[in-house]
């Protein structure tokens, strides 16, 4: 199921609002990402790192359209800017690579599956291009291989996790409330229920 | 002349096995005044939508028949010529703008029509000045109150000069005091401009003597009646009534009358025009009572009392030395205008927040000391918007909650529980997704998730806000028979109708401070006490008070 | 308190914004191949300045915002300490078995400030920007396409609206008898919970604002009139000027006495 069509003024707002609710979220989690940060390090940055991107999957996987998940990332980013975020700078940046991190790893698949495999992969591309990004831009290559490897790693995993499969859980239990039903995740599961009401008629 | 034309308008919503419109046929004439009328869901909306085009251009659905506006069809429109004949005003005032401040909103709707520089400043000046915000101009939207910003969105609508005004339930989040403003701009709207304007309403008592037509769009989504007002609410009455929808309390009231034998030369629509009538035959007729409710007796066990309160928030006082108390088995209304200080009193009552000054008993015992958990036994609250409290993903796991925290098995709960469903009329739905629920639907479940553990005293955050007629009085309803039953309500609430209907205390919050708390008849009389506090008596009330007035002059 | 900085009439706040945002990602790049301390030791002392004299905006208000963020700057210097990729040779003490380099410190503390100089140019630009010429600037300097522009700016308007959301939401489950999380899982079933209402209610909200939006004739195409046009102005040209001066003679201070 593929849709070329561009993304209209309703799918618009929807991607910044779902991403506005993701940045209002991440409030409750500053102080504690913090902590985590503050004393683990960037192996603790690679742990939550996954939230970064869930917004930009949970779009993709409901929307599915080519270039969702590299506008939502970067919809995502203006949005923080515009609510004045202390790292507006890494901010812009991170979105652009990890959009992109994102897309390419749905684009690989012709934006035809997204299954949870796919948007695993989806995660770890694009917590993989936030890991190369910060590598460059705060210097990490000053680091032991040791301790990069570790963030990596941590980051890998938070990507498959949090981003991919926190992602598709929270967007399946999204489809559930019916608020979805305009778009391409809630008419599946609809026609999916319509197929299964019609069975025992044959 | 006719500006609108709708033909055979067939109407369907994507795996939806019902149209929502069927077979539709309005014509509609430059400078009429029409009121749409239907049940909640019935389709008024997308009646609306289809006008401009925004059905099926950007909300998917299967659409057949023919759309004129101006000549035009909206579909072949693109979105900025449909919006110089044509205007909305939406419902909710917290979605319908997209930038900060006053005069931002409202260049955006001039920018879109690629206004030149000079002409936005007038048309900017003008609509400020009409709906009377020029001294807001600079300010920041969301300081705005919410009638503030029904005005704002209007002044939107007015600078982009359409002809044609759609006004879909505009005041239905507002409360009384900007009901009112906002009303008395439509009339102003309608008399001095002559725009055509559409209106899609359910509280409608005080806009009755300017509109011209009436509407009706049936269950099914057919229009079922179409005429003057007068003929509408006086021949189908009993259509109206049967398809649940909202008819004006004065129709209500001289279809009584008429049972018991009033005979009306001009069927009423106004207060004045029941006088004229009634004057020629006073005393002959007997105006139906306002049911003898349950007098405040004191001998009663008090369940909740608040003793000296005081809040503040800031530095600023929310709360000042707040004293009442309800005893078991009273049904309460909470009054007071916006910013008077009932959700923080609310609040403190759930345990949020910790009054500075002054005690909170319940059931004789400081709700400083009660445990939560304990506090939670006892009292249940019914948050205004139902979707914030659901955790579950199907009504019934939603329902059996509070029973799994007190640890029951599901041999013990299974009775009670389908016995909620059943109460609530919510046993049909009981594998849906609380979210996927009707509105009414979702308030009924959220006041039956608070009844889950028995509690005695049952707090509600406008339990009708949003509710249509039809789930109005099944909500009320609800409440009442709860009450009857021994549960004691303390309900916050604008509407005077409900609290004459169902209340039998008032508690008046005006200022920050207790400004009456008492029965609801003397509140009524208090006419200087209801003017301070911008609260208006019931239709009803009035009513009743010219029935008596009127004896007394035959007496005389 | 924000919105007072990005409306009061200082130089920054009448740079042009996309300028601005330029700025830092120039910013971002001068840093990346620098790793002794003292260049972004100045560099960070003439940033806060330039806020605080260009911007109006007091060091107090200014230091809320960065204070949090000295935490992670910190984690630099231990990491470096802890972990180099290569042990210095300036051994200054041994804690425990481990050998502490003072070219390590060094690195630690370059890296730790470089994240504050890119926190502070954010704020620089936060703090004296208005959104809405942001966006205004971005559709007319950019060529953001109008739809994503007012599309973000609707989202934006949101933001309060969903906190207080998030809150009544957080009362309501305590009511319902959920206590505080506790724990690492527990926090992330929460977020769950919590994330349900407050998506459903934000989907809902951003159907119903675009369909306000297009009802008062938006189409997302470039062609509209503005009443507000951001400008290119001699501030502009000033501000860039300043900012290569700034660069090189970070450079020169650097080669001739930071390095040696």
């Amino acid at each position: 199921m593929k849709n070329t069509k561009p993304l209209n003024l309703r799918e618009i707002v929807v991607i910044a609002s779902i991403s506005a609710v993701f940045g209002v979220l991440y409030l409750l989690w500053v102080f504690f990402g913090q902590l985590i940060q503050g004393i683990f390090g960037p192996v603790g940055h690679g742990l939550i790192s996954g939230f970064w991107i869930m917004a930009p999957i949970v779009c993709a996987y409901i929307i599915r359209k080519p270039g969702v998940a590299l506008i939502a990332e970067l919809v995502a980013a203006g949005t923080e800017i515009l609510a004045g975020s202390v790292n507006a700078g890494a901010v812009l940046i991170l979105g652009l690579t990890q959009g992109f991190g994102a897309e390419l790893a749905l684009a690989l698949f012709l934006y035809r599956s997204y299954r949870l495999p796919v948007l695993m992969l989806a995660g770890m591309f694009g917590t993989l291009a936030n890991f190369i990004t910060i590598y460059f831009m705060y210097g990490y290559s000053q680091y032991s291989s040791i301790i990069t490897t570790f963030m990596l790693v941590a980051m890998l995993v938070s990507g498959a996790i949090l981003a991919g499969w926190g992602s598709k859980s929270i967007a399946d239990a999204l489809g559930r409330t019916g608020v979805l039903d305009n778009f391409a995740l809630g008419k599946i599961n609809r026609q999916k229920r319509v197929k299964k009401d019609d069975l025992p008629h044959h | 002349m006719t500006y609108l034309t709708i033909e055979d308008l067939n109407v369907s919503y994507p795996f939806q096995q019902q149209p929502v419109l069927k077979g539709v046929n309005i014509q509609i004439s430059k400078g009429e005044k029409v009121l749409i009328l239907g049940p909640s869901g019935g389709g008024k909306s997308t009646l609306a939508l289809t006008l401009n085009g925004i059905i099926p251009k950007s909300i998917e659905a299967e659409m057949t028949g023919t759309i004129m506006v101006d000549g035009e069809n909206p579909q072949e429109l693109s979105f900025r010529e449909i919006s110089e004949r044509l205007g909305i005003l939406f419902q909710d005032p917290e979605t319908q703008f997209c930038m900060l401040t006053v005069e931002d909103e409202i260049l955006f709707g001039l920018e879109n029509l690629r206004f030149s520089r000079m002409e936005m400043k007038a048309r900017l000046e003008k609509s400020l000045d009409i709906v009377g915000l020029t001294n807001w101009r600079k300010a920041q939207i969301r300081e705005l109150s919410g009638g503030m910003k029904q005005k704002l969105a209007l002044a939107c609508l007015l600078s982009m000069d359409p002809e044609v005004f759609i006004l879909d339930e505009p005041t239905a989040n507002l409360d009384p005091a900007s009901t009112d403003e906002i009303f008395q701009l439509f009339i102003a709207l309608s008399e001095k401009l002559n725009k055509t304007l559409i209106f899609i309403e359910h509280k409608l008592d005080y806009l009755l003597p300017y509109l011209e037509r009436v509407i009706v769009l049936g269950q099914e989504g057919k229009v079922i009646a179409d005429g003057a007002p007068r003929d509408i609410f006086n021949h189908r009455f009993p259509t109206l009534i049967e398809e649940g929808i909202w008819v004006p309390q004065i129709c209500r009231y001289a279809k009584n009358m008429e049972k018991q034998g009033m005979k009306w030369r001009h069927f009423p629509l106004t207060i004045e025009e029941w006088k004229r009538e009634l004057e020629s035959e006073a005393g002959a007729f007997q105006v139906p009572q306002m049911q003898k409710k349950q007098v405040l007796s004191n001998n009663k066990t008090p369940l909740l009392q608040v003793e000296n309160v005081s809040f503040s928030y800031q530095k600023q006082p929310v709360l000042q030395n707040i004293s009442f108390s309800i005893s078991n088995g009273d049904f309460v209304a909470l009054l007071g205008s916006n910013g008077a200080g009932k959700s923080t009193l609310s609040k403190t009552l759930m345990k949020l927040l910790k009054p500075e000054k002054g005690e909170i008993y319940l059931d004789n015992k400081p709700l400083s000391r009660l445990k939560a958990y304990e506090h939670m036994q006892k009292v249940g609250f019914v948050f205004q918007n139902p979707e914030h409290q659901f955790i579950c993903d199907t009504v019934e796991q939603e329902l059996s909650y509070g029973f799994k925290i007190r640890g029951w098995r599901k041999e013990k709960w299974q009775p009670g529980l389908n016995e909620l469903l059943a109460q609530f009329h919510l046993t049909a739905q009981r594998q849906n997704n609380p979210f996927s629920l009707s509105q009414g639907q979702k308030r009924r479940l959220s006041v039956a998730t608070m009844l889950t553990n028995d509690q005695q005293l049952l707090i509600l955050d406008e339990p009708t806000f949003g509710q249509d007629y039809a789930n109005m009085k099944v909500i009320m309803n609800l409440l009442k028979e709860l009450n009857q039953n021994g549960k004691t309500i303390l309900m916050v609430t604008h509407d005077m109708e409900l609290v004459s209907e169902y209340a039998n205390k008032v508690i008046l919050l005006h200022d920050r401070e207790i400004a009456y708390q008492g029965d609801v008849i003397s509140f009524f009389k208090k006419e200087e006490l209801l003017h301070k506090a911008s609260l208006k008596v019931p239709f009803s009330y009035s009513l009743q008070n010219l029935a008596k007035v009127g004896k007394e002059a035959a007496i005389l | 308190m924000i919105e007072n900085h990005q409306k009061s009439n200082h130089f920054l706040q009448q740079v042009n914004p996309t300028l601005k945002l330029i700025s830092i990602l120039t910013v971002i790049f001068f840093m990346m191949p620098i790793f002794d301390p003292w260049t972004p030791f100045v560099f960070l002392l003439l940033t806060i300045n330039a806020i605080k004299v260009l911007g109006g905006v007091s060091l107090r208000f200014l230091f809320k915002f960065l204070a949090p963020l000295s935490l992670f700057a910190f984690s630099f210097v231990w990491i470096n300490v802890v972990f180099p990729s290569e042990r210095g040779e300036t051994i200054l003490f041994t804690i425990g078995s481990m050998p502490v380099a003072l070219e390590n410190i060094k690195t630690g503390i370059s890296l730790g400030l470089r994240s504050l100089i890119f926190a502070s140019w954010s704020l620089l630009f936060v703090l004296t920007t208005e959104p809405t010429k942001f966006m205004l600037s971005l559709i007319q300097h950019c060529r953001l396409p109008p739809r994503l522009g007012y599309g973000m700016m609707a989202a934006y308007r949101f933001l309060p609206l969903f906190q207080e959301e998030l809150n009544q939401v957080r009362a309501a489950h305590r009511i319902r008898g959920l206590g505080e999380p506790k724990g690492f899982t527990d926090r992330v079933y929460e977020i769950k919970r919590y994330l349900i209402p407050l998506l459903a209610s934000a989907i809902r909200k951003a159907e119903r604002i675009a369909i306000a939006m297009e009802s008062k004739g938006f189409d997302g195409s470039r062609q509209r009139s503005y009443y507000t046009i951001i400008k290119w102005t001699s501030k502009d040209l000033l501000f860039s000027t300043g900012l290569i001066i700034l660069f090189s003679g970070l450079l020169l201070l650097r080669k001739s006495y930071f390095l040696l």
